[in-house]
């Protein structure tokens, strides 16, 4: 029983790490420009499919294709800031219709060009094998993804804090008007957000490579993470949406490992439709971004 | 002397009608003028394919039956009677299917229709076929499981006797393979304390829960009670002398299998028997399973690595010491002697192969025997009533998994309108990917004749996949 209680809190760290990466660039476009990004789930495909674009097809060394896939990010965010959050800014409806065609039709590019049957694989891995924790052993990877996480979630509320872009972007995300009387580039803070916010799925989808299966709808299956944490959470609240990740990892780990781990993903769900009923904006309030 | 006019006329009458009827005769009997007209043709027996060609193991199935019917194009034709196909795109979707088998049937005149799908398709189109049979005769084959397929067709017999499953019977397979299964983890990989994870997915239901039903079949000639049984795994386990410490379901779309895997290690496994179909995403559970605490516990998979070679790139090695069924090696074991070629054949083409190739291959092999069977007989290959009849008597020589005595589709058992369960041999994933078959010589439950056995089958090569990380 020890061993399982054990094992819940390590994993409680490990998962709720994990959701907080998948969710957090998706938290920080909902809380700077109030927009429910649809498109968010491309940015795991560019960064393992651009990999292997670069790795495999154009031979490039696998450091540097680990790296350029962060720049095809970059303009997709650019791209879709530009020709779609920017242009339907005021038609919210088409916005997030033209979002979810947009990332369905570069999936659908994606399951052409690599089938599965391409056997896209990318070896990531950091930490070969398992970490010792006790008398526990645990896979080595999701400790870095946990920590790539934690790191990225440090950097970014930081940004926020200290930074005067970040603070602008908490102005922004505060009150929008106000923002626009003082007289705020909209445009390029816009587009700082989206390139900010698109990092974080690249980076934890490169880093979940080497333990999960990579095929091209893996971007949707992310995303349900992130949409579960970012709601729950309240969205665009980075603080709720850091309470909301380890509260899902802890009844995730706690339910797989004392009760069933069949119920694990539904005990999940059952208690952000009961939060959600209770609280409908979620466990923090989204009128900042921290 | 001048003729008389009588002698006059009566010369000219008799030479008119010489001419007359020579010409005639001429006419009657000499070829006619211009090219000769080409022999009456024979009306072509069509082949409808449906199936995805979107997925890449469906695709293969697909193209393992085009293999089939371009050879016998290549050699003439069914009993003469030339053969054409066309393929439609289900996308695996009920209504999409449903919808392409009437344009198959209806216009464009299919007399065998063969399905790549799942089973909630081959359900509606046999709905679908009952009600078009009367007027548009045909064959449904289908390659997959669900038991309810069969049973359909032994209580309704008249209303759905053109439905074939030509794939092991689900009650009969989960039983038997799981049994040759824990027979090898027994007596090859000598371990005692076993984990089973069952896919929870409609083909596992007898698996997880058993199954006891009866059916009764009824044809114009027989009626038979038939008892179906079905033992659940953790019963069949023990039955072979082997505890099992630790049983979960996994929902079909999980991404975490840590909780499982780390569950089946804290009670004490020595194996972990996975009940899987392609459902179930095994390249996470192999690449987890290999940084787990569970990773020097053996890990066998029921099914999921179709085509072994991309499986072993796509878990990128982590499938290193993972045991299972494999199909698409050069020298898979030659059950009859179409296995080997056929492989060959699907590999020089680039495809892959799966046990479902070789079954949608050997399905259009076992429809040509039908309809030669009937022909022989001075019946109609259109008529299709008699080459159902055909397809239930007679076997498949050309099958390329299953020995020709186990394809009989008309057995009055659980298997009527199916094959009995194939039991193929396992191999593991060694070094570099290459695949070694561990199965054990003297498993009794297997269908490979002793020779063949001893010939191929490597139990002593088995390494535990410490070991082979170890660099074994």
């Amino acid at each position: 029983m020890i061993n399982e209680l054990l094992l819940s809190l390590i994993y409680t760290f490990i998962f709720g790490s994990m959701y907080l990466g998948i969710a957090l660039g998706f938290s920080i476009v909902t809380g700077v420009l109030r927009v429910f990004n649809l498109a968010y789930p491309i940015f795991f495909l560019i960064a393992a499919y651009g990999t292997w674009l670069f790795w495999r097809d154009l031979n490039l060394p696998f450091e540097l294709s680990i790296a350029l896939p962060f720049v095809l990010v970059a303009v997709a965010s650019y791209l879709v800031y530009k020709f779609v959050v920017n242009k339907f800014m005021e038609a919210e409806d088409y916005m997030l219709a033209a979002l979810i065609l947009l990332f369905l039709a570069v999936e659908q590019v994606v399951s052409i060009v690599y089938p599965e049957a391409a056997g896209v694989f990318i070896p990531t891995r950091v930490i070969e094998g398992s970490v010792n924790v006790g008398p526990a052993s645990l896979p080595g990877q999701y400790f870095v993804i946990a920590l790539a996480s934690l790191i990225m979630t440090a950097l970014y509320v930081m940004f926020f804090m200290k930074t005067k872009t970040g603070l602008v972007m908490r102005a922004i995300s505060q009150s929008y008007l106000v923002s626009r009387i003082i007289g705020v580039n909209f445009n390029l803070m816009f587009v700082i957000a989206m390139i900010l916010g698109s990092i974080p799925p690249a980076v934890v989808m490169l880093l979940l490579a080497p333990v999960w299966a990579l095929n091209p709808f893996i971007g949707w299956t992310l995303f349900a993470y992130g949409i579960m944490v970012a709601v729950l959470g309240g969205l665009g609240n980075l603080k709720g949406t850091i309470i909301a990740a380890y509260m899902i990892g802890a009844i995730y780990s706690f339910v797989a490992y004392l009760v069933n781990p069949r119920l694990a993903g539904l005990a999940c769900l059952v208690v952000v439709v009961i939060i959600l009923a209770l609280k409908p904006r979620g466990l923090a309030r989204a009128e900042t971004i921290w | 002397m001048p003729m008389s006019k009588k002698v006059l006329a009566a010369i000219i009458v008799v030479v008119v009608i010489a001419v007359v009827g020579g010409l005639s005769y001429a006419l009657i009997t000499a070829p006619p003028p211009g090219p000769t007209p080409p022999p009456v043709e024979k009306k072509p027996i069509k082949i409808a394919l449906l199936y995805n060609p979107a997925i890449s193991v469906l695709k293969g199935q697909g193209e393992a039956a085009k293999v089939a019917i371009e050879e016998l194009q290549k050699a003439g034709g069914i009993a003469g009677y030339p053969v054409e196909y066309k393929e439609w795109d289900t996308q695996r979707k009920v209504d999409v299917a449903v919808a392409a088998y009437r344009e198959a049937v209806v216009d464009w005149g299919a007399h065998f229709v063969l399905l790549e799908g799942v089973s909630e398709e081959m359900l509606a189109l046999m709905e679908e076929g009952a009600k078009l049979y009367p007027k548009y005769p045909h064959i449904l084959g289908y390659v997959g499981m669900a038991a309810e397929v069969t049973i359909k067709v032994m209580e309704e017999y008249d209303k759905y006797k053109f439905a074939f499953r030509l794939f092991d019977a689900d009650y009969t397979a989960n039983v038997l393979r799981p049994l040759a299964i824990f027979w090898e983890a027994k007596n090859v990989l000598k371990v005692s304390k076993i984990a089973i994870l069952i896919e929870e997915a409609a083909w596992t239901l007898g698996a997880r829960q058993g199954l006891e039903m009866t059916v009764t079949l009824k044809t114009p000639e027989v009626t038979k009670t038939i008892r179906i049984s079905q033992k659940p795994l953790r019963e069949l386990a023990r039955e072979m002398g082997l505890t099992v410490v630790y049983e979960a379901n996994i929902p079909v779309g999980t991404k975490e299998f840590l909780p499982f895997l780390e569950g089946a290690k804290a009670a004490g496994a020595e194996y972990i028997f996975v009940m899987s179909s392609w459902y179930t995403d095994c390249i996470t559970l192999v690449k987890q399973w290999a940084v787990s605490g569970a990773r020097d516990i053996y890990l066998e998979l029921y099914g999921g690595p179709n085509h072994w070679t991309v499986f072993w790139n796509l878990t990128g090695g982590a499938a290193l010491g993972v045991i299972s069924g494999v199909f698409d090696v050069p020298d898979y074991i030659p059950i009859s002697p179409y296995t080997q070629p056929f492989i060959a054949k699907m590999l020089g083409r680039g495809l892959r192969v799966d046990m479902s190739a070789h079954y949608y291959y050997s399905a259009v092999y076992h429809f040509k025997r039908a309809v030669e069977y009937v022909v022989e007989r001075g019946g109609s290959p259109f008529d299709i009533d008699a080459v159902i009849k055909a397809l239930e008597r007679v076997p498949c020589e050309e099958h390329t998994l299953l020995p020709a005595e186990m394809t009989i589709l008309g057995s009055l058992d659980e298997n009527f309108h199916s094959y009995p369960a194939c039991l193929p041999p396992h191999y593991q994933f060694q070094r570099d990917g290459k695949v070694v078959c561990i199965s054990g010589i003297e498993n009794p439950f297997r269908q490979v004749p002793e020779e063949l056995a001893r010939r191929y089958f490597h139990p002593e090569l088995v390494k535990s996949p410490a070991e082979l990380r170890a660099g074994g």
